[in-house]
This record gives C-alpha cells, sequence and structure tokens, in this order.
C-alpha cells in the first residue's frame, strides 16, 4: 500500500475528485482485456503532460511504481499494475491537438479513439492507416504502447511505422520530445524504440502521426473455401502474382460461426475458411487484379467468390472481420490468443499444429489471422470461471507459441508481451539477446518505476508474486 | 458495512449474463456516461467486473459500490455494441434492487413508490400545489418539499425550467373536449397519459390528440397510472410489477381498443416490456402480451395507418433525435418518425451525428448526477449544434425538457425543441386555415 | 611503428589472418588515421576484434565500402578501421515469404541482382548502389528517391544481428513483417551510425516486382511552380514511387536521357510503378498538371509496356515520349530498360557528381513536407547573398533537400547556419554529410537538445561502456 501522504500529494496536483483510491474503484483498474489481475494502490486522472510529469515525479520521490492507462484493450497484460503502484489514468486526454494536411501528419492525445482519428480527417480525403480491428475501443496511445497492427497492416506497415513523433514523460517526470513532423530527426531512433515498449520507458502526452491521402479506388472480395490449405494456397499465389492487396484476412469455421451468431454479415456457415482480400488504390487497373485474383482463387479450388459492389456491402464484409474476436463470446464466455507469426508459407502447418495442440487439452480453438503477413490468431476457448480450464488454456497457448517460433516465426506479431508473452521470449532469444535490450529499459528507467515487470521474462513478476487482491 | 466476504446470491442468475463479459472494451467509446468521465467503474465493462466480484465473493456490497451502479442511464448503448450483448441494465437494475434491500430505501421514496405513482389524483394533488406554489412566487418552496423530485425528478427540473406554468393539467384539459374522430371514424384509440405531458407538457398531448383525430381515430384518454419506468430504474422491480399490474387492470378489456398509443418513448416502450416484467406471473402474463399487441409509439402508430400527409408548409431545417426507449435498443421505432418529418412540406431534414445518443435525462440521472448529466447533454447540443437546424424533434416528455435546458445552456434561443406530434399539427392546422 | 601497435598487429592477426590486416592504411576521416585495417570473414571473427578492441581501449570505426564514413563528427579516437566487406554472404532467402537476410558487407547492387532474377524487389534505393553494403545502409540509414512509395530502412528491416563491443553477438527482431516481441531496438539500431554494436546482418522484407516501372520528366522554369505541383499531386489519389526535384544546376550534372532539354530549368522527375493501366494514367494526369503550371514546357515519359511473354526482363521495351504542351507529339524513340536505370543512377550518384564538379560540401536539411519549398527558395536566396554556388535534389515526399555547396568556407558556413536556423524553426533539421573543410567548426548534426541527448548518452554508456565504437562521432559528440 502506498502511503496516505502521497495520496494528498496526488491530489495537490489533480485534485480531490481525479484521485481514486477506495476498493470499488480500484477493481475497476485492475484488469485490462487479458486474463489476470492485480489491484492497484490509486489511480490518478490526469489532463496534460505537465500533471502527468508531476504524477510520475511524486511516484519517483516516494519510489513508487506507475502504469499508464488509455483504454485498457490490450490482450497480454500491458496495463496490468502488477507491483501496485499508481495508475495514471489518460483516458481525458482525446483531444486532437493539430490537423496538418499539407504536411500529412496530425498530432493528438493518447487517449484518442483509433477510429476517432480517421474520423477527424475523413472529409478532408485523409486517414490514419493502422487498422487494429479494436479500432472502435482503443485508443493510439495504447497502439503506441502495443506496436499494434490490424489487417490493413501487409501493406501499409504498423503503428511505428506511422508514428513519427511524440512527446514524452519519462520515468524521471521529464518532458521530452521525441522525433516530429519531418523524417530522419538526428540521433538514436528513440520514437521507434519507443513505440511497442508498453509504457516501459514512459508516458507519450502527444502523438505525431503520418495521415495518407485516401485511396481513389476500393475493391473487397469474399473468398469461401472447404479447406484452409486452398485459402492458404490462394493467398500465396496472390503474392506470386506480384499483387500486393491491401488485406488478406482468413477466418475459419468456428470464427465464421461465432460471427454469423454475432452479426450476420454473410459467410457461409459450412464454409472451412473464408479470405477477406480487399485491393486499393487507383482505379486503373484494379478490375483487370481484381479478375486475376478470382481466376487464381478458382484454380485453388474456391467454393464461391463474392465482390463487394458497394460500400455497404463491402462495410458488412468488414464488420464481420473487425467483430471476430468479441463474436467469438458467442461461442464461450472467455477466449486466450496466441498472436503468433510465423512465414507465411508455414500458415497451413502451423495451424495444423495448433488444432492439434487444442484437441490434445480438449480446447476448441478457433483462427482468424493476417494471412498476408503470417500473423495467426488462435483462439483458445473457455470459461474463466472454470480454474483447472484456464491453466489448460495458459499451457495450450505457450505450446502454440514454440511452434510458431519453431517455424522461424515469432512469438507475437500485435497485441505485445505484457506479463503473457513474457516467458515465451525465450523461445525466440536468448539471455544475451534479452540482456542487450534490457539496457534499453535499464537506459531509460534505472529506477525501474514505469510498469514494471513487463516483456522481458528477467524481469518479469509472476502472478503469485504479485500481491493479489 | 461488513468486512465478511459474502456472495450475493440474489446475483446467481446474472452470473452466466455478467461472464460473457470479456472486458473487450467495446461498450467504453459508446457510453454517455463514460464518455463524459472516463471512469471505468461507470460503463459496462467496470460494473461487469464490480457485479462478477460480488458474485464470486471477491467484494462485498457496500456504499462505495453504489456511485459505480447509479452512475448508469439505462440507455442499453453498452449491449447494443456489444459482441455477447451482455445486459449491463439488468445489472444495474438488480444491484439498486438488492442495494435497497440490504440498505433500505429512504422511506419517503418508498413511501412515494407506493403511495404516490399508483393513484393518479394524489399525484395530480401534489403536483398541482407544487405547480401552484412556483406560480405565486414559491418556486424555492416547490423544490424544497423535495416530493415532486421523488416522484419523478425529471417533473421537478421541468418547474424549474418552465417559465410560464401550464394552467391546468393535460387529463383535466380533456375532459370537456370533443375527442371523436374528425371525417370518417376508422380507428378507437386508447390514448396513454405520461405524467411527463400530462404534468409538464399538456400542450403536446393536446397536439397528439389532435394529429390522431384528424387521422380518423376515436380517441379515448385512458385512466392510467405511471408506467412504472421510473420506480423500476431506482430498482424497485416489485414497485414497477405492481404498477404494471395495476395499469392492466384499469385499462380492463383491450378487444375495446385497436391501438394503445403514447407520444412518451419511454411510456409506450416500457408498456411492450410489460410481458417480460411479469413474466413470472401466469395471468398477467398472458394479458401483457396481449397489451403488447395493442401499444404503439406515436410515430410507430402514423406510419402504420399510413397517416394522412399534412399539407401546412413549415419552412424549416429539422433534425431529431431518437429517445433511447425509441431506438433499436428498446422498441426499434427508427426510421417512422423520419419519414413523418421529411412528410411535412418546406421541412429539410438534417441527420445528426449520434443521433440516437442518450440526452443524459435518464430517470433520475439528471438530478442525482447534474454535472456528469450536463456532461452528456454537452455532447448531445454538440450535435445539434453541427446541424444548425432550427427545431429539434424528439418523442419523449424528458428529451423535450432536458434538450430545452441545453438549448438554453448552449445560448442556441433560437432552436426549438418539440415533439414529432407537434410538429405534424402545426402543418395540419396551417393547411386548414 | 609503436610496440603497441606492434602487439595489436600480432593480437589480431592471430584471429583475422595475416592478409585480413593492413598497418597504416590509407583512409583519413577528419585528417585522422587508424593505425590497423582488419578485414574479418567471419561473424566470429568480428567478435573476438571487437572484445579485444573493448578489453584495450581501443577506438574502432566499422566501414563497409565507406561511401559515408565522412558523414560525422572527428572521431576521438580511432585506432581500428573494422572492415566488414568480408562478410559477403546472403544468409538466407526466402523469395516466397518475401524476406532475405544477408550479412554487412554484401552490396546492395549484388542483393538487387540476386532478387530481380525472381522477379522481385528490394525497397531500398541508396546512394551508391554499385558500391555501398547492406551494414553501412542500415547503420546510416541511408535510402534514395523511392523511398516516398517504399518507407525507409526503419520500414523494411525486420532484424538485425549486431556484435556488441562485449564481443557477444545478439539479434534483435526476426524475419517476419509484423514483430513486436519485445523493444524494437532494431529501429535504434538503424542510423545509428555504429555506436551501439557493429550490424553483421540485416533481414528485410522484399515486394513483388513492380509490373511496370516509368519516369516521367519535366521542365519548371520556376521553383514556384513546382511547389505548387507538388502540393497537387500529394493531396492527389496519385501514388508515385519518387517525387524529386534537380536544382537548373544539380540538373546540369547529369548525364543521358534527360541531359539535352530543358537546359538552364529545374527538372522535376517522377518515379511510377504499378499496374500498367495505373502508370498510364498517372502519366497523363501528370503531364497536363505539370503542362497547366508550366505551360509550353517539354516532358519526357520514359517507359512502355512490360516484358513480353518468355522475354527477358532486360528486353522489356521502352519508349522515350516527348509531350509538347501537355500532348504526346509524333517523336517517339525506341530505347531500353538501361534508360530508366540510367536516370535513377545518375541521380543516386548525384553527391559525388557533384563533388567532382567542385561541390565539396554536402548537406541534408530534413523538414516537414511542405516546408521543403521554403528551405529550397531560402538556400538560393542565402547562397546568392553569400556568392556561394549550390546545387540540390528535393525528394518532395519526404521532405529531404540534399544540398551540394561550393565557396569560401566561411560563405558556405553562413549559408549552413541560416539554413540551419530556418530549419529549426520549421521543426526539422541539416546535417552535414561530408565535412572537409571545418574541423569541428560547425556541428555536423546540429546542437544536441536537453533530455533526448542525455538519453543518446545513456543508451551509448550501456552498450558500449567502455567507448570504442565511432567515439564522438555523433549527436551531441557522443
Amino acid at each position: 500500500m502506498i502511503d496516505q501522504s502521497v495520496i494528498q500529494e496526488l491530489k495537490g496536483i489533480v485534485g480531490e475528485d481525479n484521485v481514486l483510491h477506495n476498493k470499488a474503484d480500484l477493481q475497476t483498474y485492475e484488469y485490462d482485456a487479458y486474463l489476470e489481475k492485480s489491484l492497484p494502490d490509486a489511480v490518478v486522472f490526469v489532463n496534460s503532460a505537465q500533471e502527468v510529469s508531476d504524477v510520475v515525479k511524486v511516484a519517483n520521490r516516494a519510489q513508487v511504481p506507475f502504469v499508464a492507462r488509455g483504454r485498457a484493450t490490450n490482450l497480454s497484460g500491458g496495463v496490468l499494475a502488477m507491483r501496485q503502484g499508481i495508475v495514471i489514468e489518460l483516458a481525458r486526454m482525446d483531444r486532437i491537438i493539430d490537423i496538418d494536411i499539407e504536411n500529412q501528419r496530425m498530432i493528438v492525445e493518447p487517449a484518442i479513439y483509433n477510429l476517432e482519428v480517421t474520423g477527424a480527417i475523413d472529409n478532408l480525403g485523409y486517414y490514419y492507416a493502422p487498422d487494429p480491428a479494436s479500432g472502435k475501443a482503443c485508443s493510439i496511445g495504447g497502439n503506441v504502447g502495443e506496436d499494434a497492427g490490424g489487417p490493413h497492416c501487409f501493406k501499409y506497415g504498423v503503428t511505428s511505422n506511422h508514428v513519427l513523433g511524440m512527446e514524452v514523460v519519462l520515468p524521471d517526470g521529464e518532458i521530452t520530445w521525441l522525433g516530429g513532423k519531418a523524417l530522419d530527426t538526428p540521433g538514436l531512433d528513440l520514437t521507434g524504440v519507443f513505440v511497442g515498449s508498453e509504457g516501459t520507458l514512459g508516458i507519450a502526452t502527444k502523438l505525431v502521426l503520418r495521415i495518407l491521402h485516401k485511396p481513389e479506388a476500393v475493391k473487397t472480395m469474399l473468398a469461401v473455401y472447404d479447406s484452409i490449405d486452398d485459402a492458404s494456397s490462394s493467398v500465396s499465389a496472390i503474392v506470386s502474382h506480384k499483387m500486393v492487396p491491401a488485406t488478406l484476412e482468413m477466418m475459419d469455421n468456428l470464427v465464421i460461426q461465432a460471427i454469423e451468431q454475432s452479426m450476420a454479415a454473410g459467410f457461409p456457415l459450412d464454409a472451412a475458411a473464408v479470405l477477406l482480400i480487399e485491393l486499393d488504390g487507383l482505379k486503373d487497373g484494379m478490375e483487370e487484379m481484381a479478375d486475376k485474383i478470382v481466376e487464381i482463387c478458382k484454380e485453388n479450388n474456391v467454393r464461391e467468390i463474392k465482390v463487394a459492389t458497394c460500400e455497404a456491402e463491402r462495410a458488412a464484409l468488414w464488420k464481420g472481420r473487425k467483430g471476430a474476436f468479441g463474436a467469438i463470446a458467442r461461442l464461450s464466455p472467455n477466449y486466450l490468443v496466441a498472436d503468433g507469426t510465423v512465414p507465411r508459407t508455414k500458415l497451413p502447418e502451423t495451424l495444423r499444429m495448433c488444432r492439434e495442440i487444442g484437441d490434445k487439452y480438449g480446447l476448441r480453438v478457433a483462427n482468424v489471422f493476417h494471412a498476408g503477413d503470417g500473423n495467426l490468431h488462435p483462439l483458445i476457448l473457455f470459461d474463466s470461471r472454470n480454474p483447472e480450464d484456464k491453466e489448460k488454456v495458459l499451457k495450450a497457448g505457450m505450446e502454440m507459441l514454440q511452434v510458431c517460433a519453431d517455424m522461424g516465426g515469432t512469438v507475437s506479431g500485435e497485441h505485445g508481451v505484457g506479463i503473457e508473452k513474457a516467458m515465451a521470449m525465450y523461445m525466440v532469444y536468448n539471455e544475451k539477446d534479452l540482456l542487450a535490450q534490457e539496457w534499453v529499459k535499464e537506459a531509460w528507467d534505472p529506477q525501474d518505476l514505469a510498469n514494471p515487470g513487463k516483456i522481458l521474462p528477467q524481469r518479469l513478476i509472476k502472478r503469485e508474486e504479485a500481491h493479489v487482491s | 458495512m461488513s468486512t465478511e466476504v459474502t456472495k450475493i446470491e440474489e446475483f446467481l442468475p446474472l452470473y452466466d449474463e455478467v461472464a460473457k463479459c470479456g472486458k473487450c472494451g467495446f461498450c467504453q467509446p459508446t457510453c454517455p456516461v463514460y464518455r463524459a468521465t472516463g471512469k471505468e467503474s461507470y460503463v459496462a465493462r467496470g460494473k461487469n467486473a464490480l457485479f462478477r466480484n460480488l458474485i464470486e465473493g471477491e467484494t462485498v456490497m457496500e456504499a462505495d459500490l453504489k456511485e459505480a451502479f447509479e452512475n448508469c442511464l439505462l440507455c442499453r448503448a453498452c449491449t447494443a455494441n456489444c459482441f455477447p450483448a451482455v445486459k449491463t441494465d439488468q445489472l444495474v437494475v438488480a444491484f439498486r434492487e438488492s442495494y435497497a434491500q440490504r440498505f433500505g430505501r429512504s422511506t419517503i421514496q418508498r413511501w412515494i413508490f407506493r403511495n404516490f405513482l399508483p393513484y393518479p389524483d394524489r399525484m395530480a394533488r401534489v403536483i398541482g400545489l407544487a405547480w401552484l406554489s412556483k406560480r405565486m412566487g414559491m418556486a424555492d418552496l416547490a423544490k424544497k418539499m423535495g416530493i415532486v423530485g421523488m416522484i419523478n425528478p425529471k417533473l421537478e427540473t421541468a418547474m424549474e425550467l418552465r417559465d410560464e406554468v401550464p394552467a391546468s393539467f393535460l387529463r383535466d384539459r380533456t375532459k370537456n373536449t370533443d375527442l371523436t374522430a374528425k371525417g370518417e371514424s376508422k380507428y378507437k384509440v386508447g390514448y396513454w397519459v405520461s405524467c411527463g405531458y400530462n404534468y409538464m407538457l399538456p400542450e403536446v398531448g393536446e397536439a397528439t390528440i389532435n394529429v390522431l383525430r384528424h387521422n380518423g381515430a376515436d380517441v379515448e384518454v385512458l385512466g392510467n397510472n405511471c408506467c412504472g419506468l421510473p420506480v423500476y430504474g431506482y430498482g424497485d422491480v416489485e414497485g414497477a410489477r405492481n404498477l404494471a399490474k395495476k395499469n392492466i387492470d384499469v385499462l380492463g378489456d383491450l378487444d375495446q381498443y385497436d391501438y394503445i398509443v403514447s407520444e412518451c418513448g419511454s411510456c409506450s416502450g416500457h408498456l411492450k416490456e410489460y410481458a417480460e416484467l411479469l413474466a413470472a406471473d401466469p395471468e398477467y402474463s398472458v394479458r401483457a402480451e396481449r397489451l403488447l399487441s395493442k401499444v404503439r409509439s406515436f410515430s410507430e402508430l402514423l406510419v402504420e395507418i399510413d397517416a394522412e400527409k399534412p399539407q401546412g408548409e413549415i419552412q424549416a431545417s429539422v433534425t431529431y433525435h431518437d429517445p433511447c426507449h425509441m431506438t433499436t435498443r428498446y422498441q426499434g421505432v427508427v426510421t417512422q418518425p423520419r419519414e413523418l418529418i421529411k412528410n411535412v412540406p418546406g421541412v429539410e431534414f438534417r441527420e445528426m451525428t449520434e443521433s440516437d445518443w442518450c440526452c443524459g435525462a435518464a430517470g433520475s440521472y439528471n438530478i442525482m448526477h447534474n454535472d456528469v448529466s450536463m456532461k452528456v447533454l454537452e455532447r448531445k447540443m454538440g450535435n445539434v449544434a453541427k446541424t444548425e437546424a432550427e427545431i429539434v424533434v424528439t418523442e419523449c416528455p424528458s428529451c423535450i425538457m432536458q434538450l430545452s435546458l441545453g438549448a438554453k445552456r448552449q445560448g442556441m434561443e433560437n432552436t426549438k425543441v418539440m415533439n414529432v406530434s407537434q410538429l405534424l399539427d402545426e402543418s395540419y392546422r396551417q393547411a386548414d386555415n | 611503428m609503436s610496440p603497441k601497435t606492434e602487439s595489436y598487429t600480432a593480437a589480431l592477426t592471430g584471429i583475422v589472418g595475416k592478409d585480413a590486416v593492413e598497418e597504416k592504411p590509407q583512409v583519413t576521416v577528419a585528417g585522422k588515421s587508424p593505425s590497423l585495417r582488419v578485414r574479418p570473414k567471419s561473424v566470429e571473427e568480428v567478435g573476438k576484434v571487437l572484445a579485444f578492441a573493448n578489453e584495450n581501449g581501443l577506438g574502432v570505426i566499422p566501414t563497409g565500402s565507406g561511401t559515408k564514413l565522412e558523414t560525422g563528427n572527428p572521431p576521438e579516437k580511432f585506432d581500428l578501421l573494422l572492415d566488414l566487406t568480408g562478410l559477403d554472404q546472403i544468409v538466407e532467402y526466402d523469395a516466397e515469404n518475401l524476406t532475405i537476410a544477408a550479412q554487412a558487407g554484401v552490396r546492395v547492387k549484388d542483393l538487387v541482382e540476386l532478387v530481380t532474377k525472381d522477379e522481385l524487389f528490394f525497397p531500398v534505393d541508396p546512394a551508391f548502389p554499385g558500391e555501398a553494403t547492406i551494414g553501412g545502409v542500415v547503420a546510416t540509414s541511408d535510402n534514395g528517391p523511392k523511398r516516398f512509395q517504399h518507407g525507409n530502412l526503419r520500414d523494411v528491416v525486420l532484424g538485425v544481428k549486431v556484435v556488441l563491443p562485449n564481443g557477444e553477438l545478439v539479434k534483435f527482431g526476426g524475419r517476419t513483417i509484423k514483430n513486436v516481441s519485445g523493444y524494437d531496438v532494431t529501429k535504434m539500431m538503424i542510423g545509428s551510425m555504429g555506436i551501439l554494436g557493429v550490424i553483421v546482418e540485416a533481414t528485410f522484407r522484399l515486394l513483388p516486382e513492380p509490373q511496370r516501372e516509368d519516369i516521367l520528366v519535366h521542365a519548371f522554369p520556376k521553383l514556384s511552380e513546382v511547389t505548387k505541383l507538388a502540393g497537387q499531386v500529394l493531396d492527389s489519389v496519385l501514388v508515385p514511387s519518387s517525387l524529386e526535384l534537380l536544382s537548373p544546376a544539380a540538373r546540369k550534372l547529369i548525364k543521358g536521357v534527360a541531359s539535352d532539354f530543358a537546359v538552364g530549368e529545374y527538372l522535376l522527375v517522377v518515379g511510377l510503378e504499378g499496374h500498367p493501366d495505373a502508370v498510364v494514367r498517372q502519366e497523363q494526369d501528370l503531364t497536363s498538371m505539370c503542362a497547366n503550371l508550366a505551360p509550353n514546357r517539354t516532358a519526357l515519359v520514359v517507359g512502355g509496356d512490360y516484358v513480353a511473354e518468355g522475354k527477358e526482363a532486360s528486353e522489356r521495351e521502352v519508349t522515350c515520349q516527348i509531350h509538347d504542351h501537355g500532348e504526346a507529339c509524333n517523336c517517339e524513340t525506341v530505347t531500353d530498360q538501361a534508360t530508366v536505370d540510367s536516370l535513377w543512377e545518375e541521380i543516386y550518384n548525384l553527391e559525388r557528381t557533384a563533388k567532382e564538379a567542385g561541390y565539396a560540401v554536402a548537406a541534408k536539411v530534413a523538414v516537414p513536407l511542405a516546408q521543403v519549398w521554403e528551405m529550397a527558395a531560402a538556400a538560393e536566396k542565402s547562397a546568392a547573398a553569400n556568392g556561394v554556388q549550390i546545387a540540390y535534389k528535393i525528394s518532395a515526399g519526404n521532405g529531404l533537400l540534399n544540398l551540394y555547396m561550393q565557396g569560401d568556407n566561411e560563405k558556405v558556413l553562413a549559408v549552413l547556419e541560416d539554413l540551419r536556423t530556418l530549419a529549426q524553426k520549421r521543426e526539422g533539421s541539416l546535417v552535414l554529410k561530408s565535412t572537409p573543410l571545418f574541423n569541428g567548426s560547425f556541428e555536423v548534426w546540429g546542437e544536441p537538445q536537453g533530455t533526448h541527448i542525455s538519453l543518446i548518452r545513456a543508451t551509448k554508456a550501456k552498450y558500449d561502456p567502455n567507448g570504442v565504437l565511432n567515439v564522438g562521432r555523433y549527436v551531441g559528440r557522443i
């Protein structure tokens, strides 16, 4: 427990009403979208970089750890206060600071919802490319913390490719700028290393985003398959025909079932897999490319392929994909998602092995994945009310990550490591590699106060060690 | 307050419901209260977590939890945006009920719920007295009496808001007026008297009755009580059931009406939910189902009977605010009011962003949590302002009052707020003149 | 030769063999020469060499072909030149999954040739591709015009292997496009100028070769017109792969296809890639946009249908079409793919051509996109006022201005000061790329910023605690 005097100091900074410390309130800050819990000592609502800085300085003086929190939609335990301390709640810092069309940049505060960034510039003909499926609910700050991806990242890259600078409150409370609107800032690419650091290197309070002109034309297709292998072969064939679609998203039968129960997106219930393909760019040549894709899919035994003829049809197809994770709740109360990535051609084999792992533990495994970049999301279904189930699920998840690592892939594609995959880091890195990563943390946060116990296995605070409420 | 962990047994039937919450956070962006405050305990995910903790014995029923469950508009936006569609509003009502049972509801509140709401005459007398005191320049006294706010907090706000006091209640006004169809008589319509219109905005009810008569309806003003929604919202589910039963009794033989209509979205919406509320009662559930087949919201009925297109021109830009109980989250009457508005000659209809977001009135909310309610309202008025519409149309007395308050607060003096029926009535009248 | 150096020579010879150690090599960096050049042939040897240097406190500068050796402050200590050209292996080439891992000493040109055979595309086009090596390109984050479409090194490098000053080999990142497993140290290594470790291997993302690649060249009499054009193009649906502008002086340095028209004017060079229909459509749109702004100027479209079935890529039929007043006239000449390639070559090698022509100082200005034009105008104005001759190239899609200057040292310095002040005002920077003249009198990277520089310093202290690698050459003399 932190000292009452610390609470008083915090209240002095942000005001009485903006510090929460009764148990009822704290229990709503002990979780994120992962499966674990850890109760913080206090929650502080901040409204400016200066307030963040002042709060962080108090934490430094009192040697109390702190965790930045936005919308807490992450899937790996990234915002759990593993060593208690202060949750710095950024939810109210969700303003747009600058829309700079001529420089194709936008500056926003961290808690703005991902989709609302594009929403603010849509009428100007621009958009923000990284599009995690949770875009409606997740914040840009969280995207930066986890280096979030999304369906369109196959062509356009992930968050780190689109965040060019930021105002950061460092772990000692200093406010500084990294990067900026211009490219190629002299010095180390600290922006690059901050993105994906899960709040362990400080707290971003403003973000400079690259915004792109909307493509002239978009074509969305849904290909339905009786076998996952055929769907996978189609993906490889499309890429080898010199096409780089904006998205290549696959969903397996169980996911299709869930989506149809949840929102009736029009996916055939008996299909083994559906492939959502989207082309974007100039309208010239797009028809021909679409025809070519249809031809390729046919060569790979597609059962049927529909091309969306209007924006409403396109939106319906995407609604299915974007709601896939949530829709799983129709099948089972909880799921664990193993966010591994493999070289694309290893997908069919990896999927087969993941299914076998599920069978071994008697767990259902649904799959939705970014087929273009080999990022799979086996969703292992269970009911968290059953503790045995949970244990089995965690084991199965780790085994699936091991498969991904063995295939030459990695253990997290876009959800972050958090506490969930920290031990899995050993599957892809040896101790020396991890030590060299730890130097980053040591250089930025020698006191280990910023979101301690995350990412690195050598620093992981396991649940049994954590103070559990 | 007990520190001993006691699982809340009466919540167990909702365990499956709450266990569906995967904490994905999709409820956040659509929750008006969360958007205004950013507080996790105010959003469905937070409430679900606390509720589950209560079931699992991870926390105890105590005063600190009350705040979380008080801060809900029951607008169901969370459920509508939830993949497994967790019915958080049911959890909220269950909590409120359980909390009141354990810690007691204030005796005066209970007394009012049981002794006033089911008795229209007593209601009329009290509220009449309150109006009277305001009319005599004793507004403060009216407020101090507090009783009005207790009965229905919206009424109290309305009193503060309204400069001229209605000369008489709707029920009285309709006593000696012609309620028969103009022209050919085609339907027998039971007009449900909502408290909001009866006591605060009687002119809306008059407009509604006019429009109904214009479309061949013989109108009968029903002798109903409060529909029971405010009581339900307070978590007095038993009180709400009693009111529902009493109302079913009052309405008597439903076959005498072709339709029962209300231009209050909350009333029509809640009447449609009587069947669910009374599901456990073998006798009343059947009668409630029968009622369900007769009840229509005003816009719904007018479109269903293919109402006469108004001819009188109204040169104005108009936007529409969906009352929560009219949205797909409740009775799903969404296209009809828009169709009616667009049919009025001269009207330029402008859709507003987030038209189906709660305005923040929500039962007791705007009284008990005025600051948050006002923030919710600010967001709504911002969206209204963006349309630059001259008239905001809606179909709910509390929305009308709340939006009027919003217009006043934002200095949008020229923005008129009215019910759909008033817009139609005006157009009909103009054509008649 | 001091006895100490002799003992170093002996020890290093023991590690890499006699023929891989050269005493007193003919290399100078800002006036300083190393005692030894060491050319290891394996990663293990690099590790041993660095471990030795680390133990003995030697100053090491890693290099490939040495094309960017000049960039940076004068070294504080410089004992060994670590020549990485011996690490010349392709480690793993996975054409199907569009990735390639190559050792630091592999030349960009060789890598491009390799992947082109499989109709793949290496999305990096640095200066001097004939000599530049993978390691150098990653360490300096040097990229060219097509970066506009394909991103910079940080967008296409998936992972690196690095030998740390303590001699340990570590890896960061991996070989998948998406990877958030741990701290993204890969990004920090890119452009780190070798201050943290020696990059010995890098894995890149590859792309399918574009179906067609053309170049459109258009002359403009005034800078203000090109400024407008760039604004229009950037705010349109068009997706050129590059958008380069050569100043009249820079244009004069270019040989080949574009050399003999529109002399004395600005030359816009637009790269276009993709589906043939999309390329042709953009050519049409662009020529008319250009003609609107600069009427009565000629345009050159170099391109044509891509390789016919059964033919080699080099046999592509390329036409060189001249447009007058925005309309194609009947003066097509058949040329070849080499013409397209050679124009790019000219642009990639511009810095050297400029140097050979007497422009001794090169600098790079980076500002927010739209501000680059103001920078160019300011450069012209300041140069004229100071009597300095300049040539420059603008990468309009990236907000970069590459500036080549000749004149009296003091005058050149004055221009640089002017431009740096303005660039910083516009939230940008000016970096000196070649520094033969100033001997540290002008900060190569600009004035270090407080907190930012202390983070870099703390990072350096963790990775290179004994101060072995490129000491004193980086931002803030780190």
